[in-house]
């Protein structure tokens, strides 16, 4: 590295790479750097200075410009704004995917979104049977409400029914069967008889539907 | 100018100073430029790459950050400025 020390540059383009600057002042110059060793300045001063790239360092400036015309925006983008922050481009920027961002798994999230949904299921199961069985009401729009049975009529009013019921309504049923198929009094005394359905079937047929007085005839 | 074609590069990283990309798949690649020759890309398709950089290149960043705190931000913001003009 060649060292200049307490020189004046005016209205120059100076080639910086590799050299060290001390005590040295720039006037109306362009300090020309190549990509190769890095220049020192120390104690200089600049004066309506500018810098200019050349070789390497430009190449690398195309390169990017190109990259990011060709569709890398994100990668370009994000060196960009590192050297503006006036930080070196990280060794491996962040791989963007255009397609698909790794999320990783977040189990603690996916917990609670399934608490959720299964409170919301029960929520949905108890409101059914509510409404299905414990209270369950028919309202026709514009109708009247209806109740269940068991509010409309009150229990203390309704037909007290036998618990043999089933047994009792069949011995009924056999008993009249039995009579319909036998002949017999029903009032021996007032002359009244019964006959099979047989017999009055044929004697219909025979003499048609019988005339029945009027009561109080 | 070395050239390369037809080729998938997956999971690697690859130095594309001074080569000619023809037909090429980059998939989950790293790019390496360091600051030589431009490298062309001809009918290529990039996924999931990611940009890095060496020799030259890294030397051109340094530069520019040292001379951005040295009191040439705004030619240096010129600089970066032109790189994302289309």
């Amino acid at each position: 590295m060649a060292t200049l020390s307490n020189q004046t540059f005016n209205d120059e383009s100076i080639a910086v790479d590799d050299n060290r600057y001390e005590k040295c002042t720039f006037v109306n110059c362009t300090l020309v750097y190549s990509g190769g060793t890095l220049p020192v300045f120390a104690d200089c001063k600049f004066d309506n200075s500018t810098i200019e790239l050349g070789g390497a360092a430009s190449n690398t400036i195309t390169y990017l410009s190109g990259m990011y015309q060709g569709g890398l925006l994100t990668q370009v983008g994000a060196v960009v704004k590192d050297l503006q922050r006036g930080k070196l481009p990280g060794p491996e920027p962040a791989v963007v995917d255009n397609e698909s961002v790794y999320t990783g798994t977040n189990f603690r999230q996916l917990g609670v979104y399934s608490g959720i949904l299964v409170i919301i299921t029960a929520l949905l199961i108890i409101a059914y049977w509510y409404g299905a069985y414990w209270h369950p009401t028919n309202n026709i729009l514009g109708g009247d409400v209806v109740q269940p049975l068991s509010s409309e009529i009150p229990l203390e009013l309704m037909p007290i029914l036998p618990d043999d019921l089933a047994a009792t309504y069949d011995e009924l049923n056999d008993g009249q069967r039995d009579q319909l198929a036998v002949r017999g009094w029903v009032d021996e005394s007032a002359g009244i008889a019964h006959i099979t359905i047989d017999d009055a079937s044929a004697w219909m047929v025979a003499n048609g539907a019988p005339e029945f007085a009027a009561q109080g005839e | 100018m070395a050239s390369v074609e037809n080729t998938v590069f997956q999971n690697e990283a690859v130095a594309v100073d001074g080569t000619q990309f023809k037909n090429c798949t980059f998939s989950n690649a790293t790019l390496v430029f360091a600051g030589g020759d431009l490298p062309s890309f001809v009918d290529c398709q990039f996924r999931s790459v990611a940009l890095e950089f060496d020799g030259a290149a890294v030397n051109t960043f340094k530069f520019l950050t040292g001379m951005q705190a040295g009191g040439f931000s705004q030619a240096v913001s010129g600089i970066l400025a032109g790189i994302r003009q289309r």
